[in-house]
């Protein structure tokens, strides 16, 4: 992890190529949906300056940009803040707020504070930012003089209570005060932190003392020292820029800036999330929960794996004990998924915690507006964490509202970029808060999900799949090995094979083999679902082996691979395909696998084992948007 | 071990390739279509001919502090980094031009 996590937004998906014709396409007639839309990709400075544009062109207008809500902010620095301000606007509306600024001369702090008809004051703005930097604080080097190096941080943050004062008797906004990060050069080095009077000293105390003013008046605080530090102060300050245009931070820490400041004004007008939905396979613990089984799973202390895991499950507690209602999106059989949170001794994450558990089988869009409802908040109120970049686009493309974190390779990165999107900002934190994520606990009570939400064909379209068939060959088997002895949910047979078994299906001229990969905009998924037929009698092909990786499930994976045996049937004479579901304790994800794929069912014992057969002259398997590609064995 | 060593190896081997790529000299054409491109996108005006001759009085909107956002997009996109006085220099796109070539 680098600090490109935060100078580039990370957490937000990457910008299209044709940002720029985009912004340029947008109308007023568009509303601001559009708007919050392309402010929601991680833009850089020039996207955000080219995307303010239009935003404050149409506020100046009069304008109406519902959904954002409109906001006046008076920002009074005492730098150069004109590289900041369009980036404002555009972050602005990432967050949901239709921002105008109200922007004084260059460096009038006091004088717009204190004058009752100054620009600031006349404009009745909804809130004052002070984005000043150290600079503009009275502050005198002063090395080992104790009561002047005090007397300084008192001038100081009497100061900025005087400012505060004087905001609030001439126009009655609210206040946002930046803590104030200091220069990375020191005097003496190490000693600049303990020896009053140095700078270093001196803003710590003025930074301490402005926290506990803010908290006191009730003001809002914007914790600029802290960003500083994140991405490191050498960083945070540009001597150049400076120097060349009294900038007071480096361009390329200004976005990451902007959307602070952005996140606390849409957390001033109640727009933070609520409630975190979080995926269990691959996100709560490492390994799928389904094919691994209780023992199989990461999640144990002393495992580097299973601590990434175990620090998201950290965070999740520590959200619900600040009043972040949990809740769990997964697509799993509900016991299954239930296991490890009532079994497995080194989970964090219990059943007690989560507010409302979903886990079926049903697209994650549609189970996340089922939380919602059960939970009664808005789509709005969601941050959807997941490790499958596919689910996360289908999320984002059906539920926009929903916040959905981009999330690294590594789940190393994944606590942390959840932090750094900073979803659950709050301005101020009272008792009730904490009793939130209880009361919603309480009312919560399991869901059943029967309707589907529309628009899942149009988004697998955009996904550019492409479906490659061939035969079993050298270069599958490994995988084609691994995956007849490792699946076990979506598998009909759970029949296990040795290498050389399956390489005497691969040669036995009789036997039609099948490995299925699949492609999309993300990536490869490499081999993903393994069929085997045997013949049994003349011109009848009998399914031994069906199993498909649940990476790729809701896909219409299944479909395409049923078309495709109908095809081989064909072209080899064979009339008639038999189909058997063997069940087992994992796999009742696929007890009606034939039945969605046209079978007839004809036969059925008390075990739960069901027969089915399907007339391959008649059948007609639904086709899915993909590419198909067919390659003969090696 | 090997495992590692072996990923260390790649690894340099992915530097010392990347030094190679940077290290092309860039011919004065290319420089030009990047700056065009970059003149268009900043100052949002696709007619802008970028010419060595071009100066600030000729473009809308190029006032002091376009010019640090330009110089800054220009670092940036060919992954250079002036000095202030090389800044404080630039009188034309020709000075830009010869800058970034002598340099990138």
């Amino acid at each position: 992890m680098s600090i490109d996590l935060y100078t580039e937004l990370q957490w937000l998906p990457r910008s299209p190529q044709d940002f720029s014709a985009c912004v340029k396409a947008w109308s007023e007639a568009d509303g601001g949906a559009p708007l919050r839309a392309l402010a929601s990709y991680g833009l850089d400075l020039n996207q955000l300056t080219r995307l303010a544009k239009p935003i404050t062109a149409a506020i100046g207008r009069g304008a109406d940009l519902t959904p954002l809500l409109p906001f006046r902010l008076a920002v009074i620095g005492n730098a150069t803040m004109d590289f900041i301000l369009p980036a404002l606007v555009a972050s602005a509306a990432r967050h949901g707020i239709a921002l105008e600024i109200i922007q004084p001369a260059y460096d009038q702090v006091a004088q717009e504070a204190l004058t009752p008809d100054s620009r600031v004051n006349a404009s009745k703005p909804n809130a004052v930012l002070f984005a000043m930097d150290y600079r503009a604080l009275p502050l005198k080097f002063v090395p080992g003089d104790a009561d002047a190096a005090a007397n300084a941080v008192l001038g100081a943050t009497g100061y900025l209570a005087a400012l505060r004062d004087g905001i609030q008797k001439n126009c009655g906004a609210a206040c946002i005060f930046q803590t104030f990060a200091p220069a990375p050069e020191t005097v003496f080095g190490s000693l600049d932190r303990a020896l009053p009077g140095t700078m270093r000293w001196m803003l710590d105390e003025v930074n301490r003392g402005l926290a506990e003013q803010v908290l006191a008046a009730g003001d809002v605080l914007l914790d600029v020292a802290g960003l500083a530090e994140t991405v490191g102060l050498a960083t945070w300050h540009d001597p150049q820029l400076w120097n060349l245009g009294k900038f007071p931070c480096a361009e390329s820490v200004i976005p990451l800036y902007a959307d602070h400041v952005a996140r606390t004004l849409a957390a001033m007008r109640g727009k933070s999330r609520k409630v975190l939905v979080l995926d269990l396979d691959n996100t709560v613990w490492g390994g799928v929960i389904g094919d691994d089984g209780l023992e199989g799973i990461r999640v144990a202390q002393g495992d580097a794996v299973g601590e990434a895991h175990l620090a998201v499950q950290r965070m999740a507690l520590d959200l619900r004990k600040r009043g972040i209602v949990l809740a769990v999106s997964s697509k799993n059989t509900d016991e299954v998924a239930r296991e490890p949170f009532l079994k497995h001794p080194e989970m964090l994450l219990k059943l007690d915690h989560i507010a409302v558990f979903q886990a079926n089988w049903n697209d994650k869009a549609t189970n996340l507006q089922a939380i919602a409802e059960e939970l009664s908040v808005g789509i709005d109120s969601l941050v959807f964490l997941d490790d499958n970049p596919v689910e996360r686009g289908l999320v984002r493309k059906l539920l926009p509202q929903v916040a959905v974190p981009e999330l690294p390779e590594d789940a190393a990165g994944y606590a942390r970029t959840l932090a750094a999107a900073g979803y659950f900002e709050a301005t101020a934190f009272a008792g009730e808060d904490l009793k939130r994520a209880d009361f919603y606990q309480d009312n919560a009570k399991r869901i059943s999900l029967q309707k589907q939400v529309g628009g899942v064909d149009a988004y697998l379209a955009s996904l550019d799949m492409t479906i490659t068939f061939q035969p079993f060959d050298a270069t599958g088997r490994a995988r084609i090995v691994q995956l007849i002895n490792k699946s076990n949910q979506y598998n009909l047979t759970t029949r296990r094979y040795t290498d050389p078994e399956v390489l005497a299906a691969e040669e036995a001229p009789d036997v039609f083999t099948l490995q299925v990969r699949l492609a999309d905009i993300f990536g490869d998924n490499g081999m993903i679902s393994v069929v085997i037929c045997r013949p049994s009698e003349q011109g009848i092909w009998e399914v031994d082996t069906w199993l498909m990786s649940c990476r790729v499930l809701g896909r219409k994976v299944e479909h395409m691979v049923l078309n495709h045996l109908v095809e081989q049937a064909k072209s080899r004479g064979i009339h008639t395909i038999v189909g058997r579901y063997l069940p087992t304790e994992r796999n009742k994800l696929v007890v009606d696998h034939y039945a969605k794929l046209g079978f007839t069912k004809i036969g059925e014992d008390a075990s739960g084992k069901t027969e089915w057969k399907l007339d391959v002259a008649e059948a007609k398997p639904e086709m899915a948007p993909m590419k198909v590609v067919v390659l003969a064995s090696e | 071990m090997y495992g590692i060593r072996n990923t260390v190896e790649k690894h340099c081997q992915r530097i010392r390739h990347a030094e190679i790529q940077e290290k092309l000299p860039l011919n004065q054409e290319a420089v030009y279509e990047k700056l065009t491109e970059i003149f268009h996108d900043l100052f949002d005006d696709d007619s802008i001919v970028v010419t060595p001759e071009l100066t600030a009085r000729d473009v809308e909107g190029w006032d002091s502090l376009a010019h640090i956002r330009l110089i800054i997009t220009i670092e940036k996109a060919f992954k250079v980094k002036f000095s202030t006085t090389e800044i404080a220099k630039l009188e034309k796109v020709g000075d830009l031009a010869a800058l970034i070539q002598s340099r990138a």
